[in-house]
């Protein structure tokens, strides 16, 4: 039954990695996985093994994780599509609005500098594989998930036995360190880089928020249900949550100067003697504005958005416009209204038709 | 004839024997805080969707991790495949296997992992024209199976089903905006006396009748979590040792003390009657049942676990009172069980209240396993009641102690004045007496006010997460179970033990009559009939003189 449930997981997998292997590779990242993660059915006979290395920019470590355990890359490429999903909702009203384009570098040019978005896709990329990982472990479909008894000296099924599993997170985490982290390790070695330096600490920052963002749950069952007995249990939130708080974290996001060695230090005289938090996003460059596009930097500018007249935040006509003005357009608009919700997948609605403004920047 | 063996032991002895139980306790605490991992753990369990392609009537198992033809499964609920499909909410299922497989292997379930309980845990995302209603009610249609290793990969053998109502309590705490989750109480799911077996599987529907309105504002539920609660088997092997050495120690001193009183020329009297009884319901609580959960499935073992504790703590209570109301130094002539109907009353009632409260709840949970007292309005209200009776009465039998402890301690000062008047050696005698019975007393309260505070040490260690990789070097809870437990046994040991008739003869000095001399060291019994402590014949004496 394990055999069989393989064999369906390879298949998968295996139709992802030749899914990849068609676009011929140069320089594309894990975080592509994200993006084409999807999974068509089509079943090849291919030995996953040798697939691990088609996958585009995989450096050696992750081609042994990969080799290892292939289900992880299913967790991989979920996690990855999370964090993007994830990183597109938060900021959808702003002027960079987290685009992807189809192509393995993924993010384009965005990443090739070190700002504040930069920041924050590590940050967000890293959680999510904690994420998708530590949910995977919970819902029994990744089994290579550790139960880390190594403090009780005895190993796995004794281990279990005699003191039950650890939380889900630590596998998690150990593996977002052991995969995500694996190419900035391995030029981290080559030479020291301020680039490395600050994507190391972006992707621990994620893990970090990722991981204090999870609630304790207690329960009691003592005599009669009394709580002489308490349990309590680490549960994780919604992705959103972890989202938000990253969001937080750009917002406040520290600039390191670059000559900063071992450890990041704060840019500027100011602010100097404040250390840098674990779960502070840090970044290297400034950001340019986004305003207009750019291709040499991969800047899409904002011609052409949608903005809100009404608001007064960052997706204000004023301010995602640049100033530049906007077109207002009356459209007719079809929607789904007095929708009656039956649990799980069914809606019954009408359909209306109203009549709005659409504002695009100029 | 002499008295009991509290007053016959020097003060050294006494000194090295409270040591020794001192010692004996840091001992209990120590095995429960090094050695015994955490009392329980959990298994934190995702459900997976799976596709019931056979209509509502069909019985087949779904089963996670079983291959296609078990499960036709989808990653979440969102997934496009499922509108496209037109699968409808009556043919999802959500199903769960425990344990989880772990490092490549599936785990099974350990016998000496005893008993597990389990909650649900809900994803309910906030959805702006589909929001849990207030007092919303989730119907869950619940099935349980077991398996062994050696079985057939599909051949699971029901063990319940049931079809279950829980309250839905859920709140939106930060933004209300599409996409976030609700905050929502945890279900209380099943609970097994027994693990008996190796696997478990759990199959949830979530039937939807729109017309009948059952499940109709449950909101958008994306996930179930079942999170089940196992003893550890590492905690079940520390504490059954712990018992089955215990229990033929305290049998023993039982026996050794009964027939210490058998040697006597009269019959016992209520304290030794009672302290008899205290040793048995010590011995029935220590008596290691546990071992045959190994090798028979014996589904009410935390039913008569229960009870068996309740048992104890009642026979307890009832032992404060009348150790208190016999060494009340009035003239009144006590020892007979009937005057004591009032205070036995209370504890009567409440422990029988919390009995008939466990019988409706983990009684009923013997036939069906997710039954819960607190889910249903009228059952709820009866629970609340039991519980509220049980509390009356406890209250009651803490005035009525604490009236009596302050009676004796009176009585005491107010023979103190008289002491003076008294000769040297008489004096010391007395004086001596009433300190030990107050040491007595100081024990008693020592002993509750450990239990209290290393019960709120433990709830503290669990409630707070420690942070890091690193764990605590002491497993407090397991500490505070084995520790507490070790303690009231200690305490029962050294009650048999102290306040067994002594061999002894006391070496009065020269001052006391000869007549006198006969009545001063017996503690519980006077020729005079009146069959009181030596505290109250010291009072006579007082009174006397």
């Amino acid at each position: 039954m394990e055999r069989k449930r393989c064999e369906q997981c390879q298949r998968i997998l295996v139709s992802i990695i030749w899914g990849l292997t068609l676009f011929s590779v140069v320089d594309g990242t894990w975080m592509y996985l994200g993006i084409s993660a999807v999974g068509s059915s089509v079943t090849t006979q291919e030995d996953p093994d040798s697939s691990c290395t088609e996958v585009p920019g995989l450096v050696s470590p992750q081609i042994e994780v990969c080799r290892k355990n292939p289900e992880s890359l299913l967790c991989i490429s979920e996690g990855a599509r999370l964090g993007i999903t994830e990183c597109q909702y938060q900021f959808r009203n702003e002027r960079w609005n987290c685009t992807t384009n189809t192509n393995y570098t993924v993010f384009g040019d965005v990443l090739r500098k070190g700002t504040r978005e930069t920041a924050f896709i590590y940050a967000i990329l890293s959680a999510g594989v904690v994420h998708a990982t530590t949910k995977s472990c919970s819902a029994g479909n990744l089994t290579d998930c550790s139960c880390d008894m190594s403090h009780y000296g005895e190993h796995d099924v004794e281990g279990w036995k005699w003191g039950g599993c650890s939380d889900n997170i630590q596998y998690g985490l150990w593996f977002s360190k052991t995969f995500v982290d694996a190419p900035e390790v391995m030029t981290h070695e080559s030479g020291r880089n301020i680039r490395n330096t600050m994507n190391l600490h972006n992707n621990e920052a994620g893990r970090i928020v990722a991981e204090r963002l999870m609630s304790l749950k207690c329960r009691c069952h003592g005599v009669s249900g009394s709580c002489a007995v308490k349990t309590c249990w680490r549960s994780l939130p919604i992705f959103r949550d972890i989202g938000d708080a990253l969001k937080d974290k750009y917002e406040l996001s520290v600039p390191i100067a670059r000559r900063s060695k071992r450890r990041p230090r704060r840019k500027g005289k100011t602010k100097r003697r404040q250390p840098i938090k674990t779960d502070d996003l840090i970044y290297v460059h400034k950001s340019p504005n986004y305003c207009r596009p750019n291709e040499k930097k991969g800047i899409l500018g904002t011609v052409g958005r949608l903005c809100n007249k009404t608001s007064l935040g960052s997706d204000s006509c004023d301010l995602l416009c640049c100033g530049r003005g906007y077109n207002t357009q009356i459209v007719t608009y079809v929607s789904r209204c007095h929708c009656k919700f039956v649990w799980c997948c069914h809606v019954q609605c009408k359909t209306c038709q109203t009549m709005i403004e659409k504002h695009t920047c100029k | 004839m002499g008295g009991v063996v509290l007053e016959t032991l020097s003060w050294k002895k006494l000194i090295i024997l409270g040591l020794f139980l001192l010692f004996l306790l840091i001992t209990f605490f120590l095995i429960g805080g090094l050695i015994a991992p955490r009392p329980t753990n959990v298994v934190h369990v995702i459900g997976t969707k799976c596709v019931n392609k056979g209509g509502v009537g069909n019985k087949e198992w779904f089963i996670p991790r079983g291959g296609s033809e078990k499960c036709i499964q989808y990653s979440s609920l969102d997934d496009p495949g499922i509108e496209d499909d037109r699968i409808s909410a009556n043919q999802i299922v959500f199903s769960f296997w425990l344990p989880h497989p772990r490092e490549g292997i599936q785990l099974d379930f350990s016998r000496w992992q005893q008993t597990m309980i389990s909650v649900l845990d809900l994803t309910i995302l906030y959805d702006d024209e589909n929001q849990v209603e207030d007092d919303a009610i989730i119907q869950l249609d619940a099935r349980i199976s077991y398996r062994d290793k050696e079985d057939d990969v599909n051949d699971w053998k029901e063990l319940a089903s049931s079809l279950e109502e829980r309250q839905l309590r859920c709140e939106m705490e930060g933004k209300k905006e599409n996409g976030y989750a609700y905050n929502c109480d945890l279900l209380s799911f099943f609970e097994l006396g027994s693990l008996h077996y190796d696997y478990y599987l759990i199959n949830i529907k979530v039937p939807v009748e729109p017309y009948k309105g059952i499940n109709a504002g449950i909101g958008n539920l994306r996930d179930i979590t079942l999170v089940g609660i196992h003893q550890n088997g590492g905690f079940t092997k520390v504490w059954l040792s712990i018992k089955t050495v215990m229990f033929p120690v305290v049998l023993a001193v039982l026996i050794w003390f009964w027939r210490r009183i058998g040697q006597l020329s009269r019959p016992p009297n209520l304290l030794e009657r009672t302290l008899f009884a205290l040793g048995i319901a010590m011995s029935i609580l220590n008596c290691p049942l546990e071992w045959f959960t190994l090798a028979i499935d014996m589904p009410f073992m935390l039913l008569i676990t229960d009870i068996r504790q309740g048992g104890f703590y009642a026979m307890l209570l009832c032992f404060w009172i009348i150790f208190t109301g016999e060494h009340i130094m009035d003239q009144c002539e006590r020892n007979r069980l009937v005057l004591y109907w009032k205070h036995l009353l209370a504890v009567v009632i409440g422990c029988f209240c919390l009995l008939l409260f466990e019988l409706s709840e983990r009684g009923v949970q013997l036939a069906n396993p997710f039954f819960s007292i607190w889910v249903t309005g009228v059952g709820a209200k009866l629970a609340l009641s039991f519980i509220i009776v049980a509390a009356i009465a406890a209250s009651c039998y803490f005035f009525f102690l604490c009236y009596m402890i302050f009676l004796v301690f009176r009585n005491i000062s107010a023979k103190k004045v008289a002491l003076p008047s008294m000769s040297k050696s008489r004096r010391s005698f007395y004086m001596g007496l009433i300190y030990r019975f107050k040491f007595l007393m100081l024990a008693t309260l020592v002993c509750s006010a450990l239990t209290v505070v290393f019960f709120i040490i433990s709830q503290l260690s669990e409630g707070q997460w420690k942070w890091g990789d690193e764990d605590p070097s002491l497993e407090y809870t397991s500490a505070f179970f084995t520790g507490v437990y070790g303690m009231w046994n200690i305490y029962v040991i050294g009650l048999l033990s102290m306040y067994a008739p002594s061999h002894k003869q006391f070496v009065q000095g020269s001052n006391a009559g000869g007549d006198s001399q006969e009545e001063e060291v017996q503690l519980t019994y006077l020729p005079s009939s009146s069959e009181t402590s030596a505290i109250q014949s010291f009072a006579a004496k007082v009174a006397a003189d």
